[in-house]
């Protein structure tokens, strides 16, 4: 009876740790922003929340893409945690950092949204990678949301 | 002096065969001696409590119905023909506006627009009754211009005693009915057992509304006896003024008892205001926290439903409900934020909104409402002039005019016989809003953000262009959006990614 219970005992904890875990857990993806193969187009700026009067930043991408009935896919992500749905800061990582990343095709990505366009954010944690103009041995890391889900119609 | 007598005799006979023809339509010339000596009956006697009718006792109590105040508006009445008379007809309005659900139909009407006060004179003195007309969800849902009154006549004295009731039926059948009971009232079950020869299944739900929202107030059952024409009866006291005959009871059919037919009430033209409030939040919707917050932001003073449903209010005719589901999809099986039905031929467009999409930041949702809004102002319009095949009869009045362009472009069919698919419907509205109505759009998002977040109004990073970004969802299949630069779409997208880290995601 005591091995019967503790066998139901430890199903129900492994099932509960594996909850906990999928909602938890989002993969980190990397996509390096090259306008030689994707001619993206970037807004990154600085605003005072209308709420808190807090500085915060905004990286907002949009990424010409025929897949999408907008024409781009957009992508953002801002710091303002007045209003939620925050990312985290922009960041500048050395070469070695960049070349421990496993960076995902634009087609890899494309397939990625499309699969899971609701829940992607849910997901996937998403980075965008690109060079910095001031120090070519270092890469600003976006974090960013895909914004613009590929259910459009209303 | 015998020609001049023998001509005006002919002259009256003219003058009243001409009534006949045009039974129940008010003249144009009223015959204000006859109003006016019911006005002065009505304040001498009816209102000051020296006509028999208002001795007695008070009507029954438990109807809330009866112990609203009302006001007879002496101005807009009128002389209407009956078949035992000419009458005086006027318009009723009350204190506090109640509004009868029509069973089946999603209308509520106005009580003020269904009821009315008929006096006349026959062989006992001035008779004054209070007519309501309840029209049942099939007289609602037809077209036809001649087409007869099915529902119910309810006719109480001033003071809510009943004195009479009719059933009519499609088929023509008039049953009488027995004085309404207030469900749950102890009167009720007495009816259920004492009068086998009755059937109790009618019932009136009240509701009181603002203009925005509407709450079940109480029901009344109505019992009609079976026997057809035959039988009936008044159970609730007198009416007559002059305090003789018309006992409990008297059904009075016809000429010879000197009271109204049944026909008389049914012929009646039924010019009601309809609905008042004609914007009705489904249960899903105002049980649903998130779409009732969001819901609750988007009404009057919002430029979407000043601008897109005032016509249901103004013109009272169509009702629009709100009403959230599981899993919605558009015409072509794909996921919908939300979508706009209508039926040409029904006087209710229903917008339904994906409940499974309620988890994006809620002015995007708002969005979805007010896109919808939009269609259902189009959808009123056409469904007014019997859809969009009939839009070339309308093509100069400039209420039809854009809907006739669009539709001309992109149906390209403007015929009563095409069956216009929700493909072509979709197409042309959504070019039309795209091209016309986005700023509307817009400005009714831009008002929902600012009563959800009142600190972003005016703030100066914060301009219309931002909302017209977001009004673009769902409107980009249209020449407007495809007709945009690169550069103007992925601005548009930017914009929108501005709005979201400005604005609170949740409804506050």
């Amino acid at each position: 009876m005591n091995r019967l219970f503790l066998v139901l005992l430890c199903c129900l904890l492994s099932l509960t740790f594996e909850c906990v875990a999928q909602e938890k857990v989002r993969q980190n993806i990397y996509y390096k922003l090259d306008s030689t193969d994707v001619k993206y187009t970037k807004y990154v700026s600085t605003h005072t929340s209308p709420y808190s009067k807090n500085k915060f930043t905004l990286n907002s991408f949009g990424l010409p893409c025929d897949c999408h009935i907008a024409g781009y896919l957009s992508f953002s992500g801002h710091t303002n945690s007045d209003v939620g749905d925050t990312s985290e800061q922009a960041k500048t990582i050395s070469v070695n950092s960049y070349k421990k990343m496993k960076l995902i095709s634009f087609n890899e990505l494309v397939k990625l949204l499309r699969e899971h366009d609701l829940d992607f954010n849910k997901l996937y944690n998403l980075y965008f990678v690109e060079v910095c103009k001031q120090r070519k041995d270092k890469y600003v890391v976006y974090n960013v949301k895909f914004r613009n889900s590929f259910v459009d119609s209303q | 002096m015998k020609q001049t007598n023998l001509l005006w005799l002919c002259l009256a006979l003219l003058l009243f065969s001409c009534s006949k023809d045009a039974e129940n339509i008010a003249p144009a010339a009223q015959d204000n001696s006859l109003i006016s000596n019911a006005m002065e009956h009505f304040n001498t006697s009816v209102l000051t409590g020296t006509a028999v009718e208002a001795q007695t006792q008070s009507a029954n109590s438990n109807n809330y119905r009866h112990n609203i105040i009302k006001n007879a508006e002496w101005s807009n009445a009128k002389t209407v023909q009956l078949s035992i008379g000419e009458a005086v007809q006027v318009p009723l309005s009350f204190s506090k506006e109640l509004y009868a659900q029509v069973k089946n139909s999603p209308n509520k009407l106005a009580l003020s627009s269904l009821s009315y006060l008929l006096m006349y004179r026959n062989t006992r003195g001035w008779q004054t009754e209070v007519v309501h007309r309840l029209p049942d969800a099939a007289y609602l849902a037809n077209t036809a211009i001649n087409k007869s009154f099915t529902g119910m006549v309810l006719v109480e004295n001033w003071q809510g005693n009943f004195i009479r009731g009719y059933s009519y039926d499609g088929n023509g059948t008039v049953k009488k009915l027995l004085a309404p009971r207030v469900k749950g009232s102890s009167s009720e079950t007495q009816v259920m057992y004492e009068m086998p020869s009755y059937e109790c299944n009618k019932e009136i739900d009240w509701y009181t509304c603002s203009s925005w929202e509407c709450h079940y107030s109480y029901t009344e059952t109505i019992c009609s006896w079976t026997g057809g024409e035959s039988g009936g009866g008044d159970y609730s006291g007198g009416s007559n003024d002059d305090g003789g005959g018309h006992h409990d009871g008297d059904y009075g059919d016809g000429n010879d008892s000197g009271y109204p037919s049944s026909d008389d009430y049914s012929d009646a033209p039924l010019e009601p205001r309809k609905v008042e409030v004609a914007v009705i939040p489904h249960t899903t919707i105002t049980y649903n926290p998130i779409a009732s917050c969001i819901y609750g932001k988007l009404g009057p003073g919002n430029h979407a439903y000043d601008k897109f449903l005032v016509e249901f209010q103004e013109d009272s005719e169509y009702t629009v409900i709100f009403k959230l589901q599981d899993n919605l999809t558009d015409y072509r099986g794909y996921p919908a934020n939300g979508t706009t039905n209508y039926t040409i031929g029904s006087t209710s467009i229903t917008i339904l909104i994906n409940s499974s999409r309620l988890d994006r930041p809620s002015w995007e949702v708002a969005g979805t409402f007010v896109h919808e809004m939009a269609h259902a102002y189009l959808a009123q319009k056409l469904v007014s002039i019997g859809g969009p095949g009939n839009l070339k009869q309308y093509a100069e009045n400039t209420n039809f005019t854009d809907l006739f362009d669009y539709y001309s472009k992109y149906v390209k069919i403007i015929d009563n016989k095409h069956v216009y698919s929700p493909e072509e419907n979709s197409s042309a509205q959504h070019n039309l809003m795209a091209d016309k109505l986005i700023t509307d759009i817009a400005i009714g998002i831009r008002d929902y953000v600012e009563a959800n977040t009142p600190e972003i109004k005016n703030h100066s990073e914060i301009t219309l262009e931002q909302y017209k970004a977001v009004a673009w969802n769902g409107l980009r299949e249209t020449g407007a959006y495809t007709s945009l630069s690169t550069e103007e779409q992925t601005e548009i997208g930017i914009n929108t990614t501005i709005l979201q880290s400005f604005t609170v995601d949740r409804c506050i």
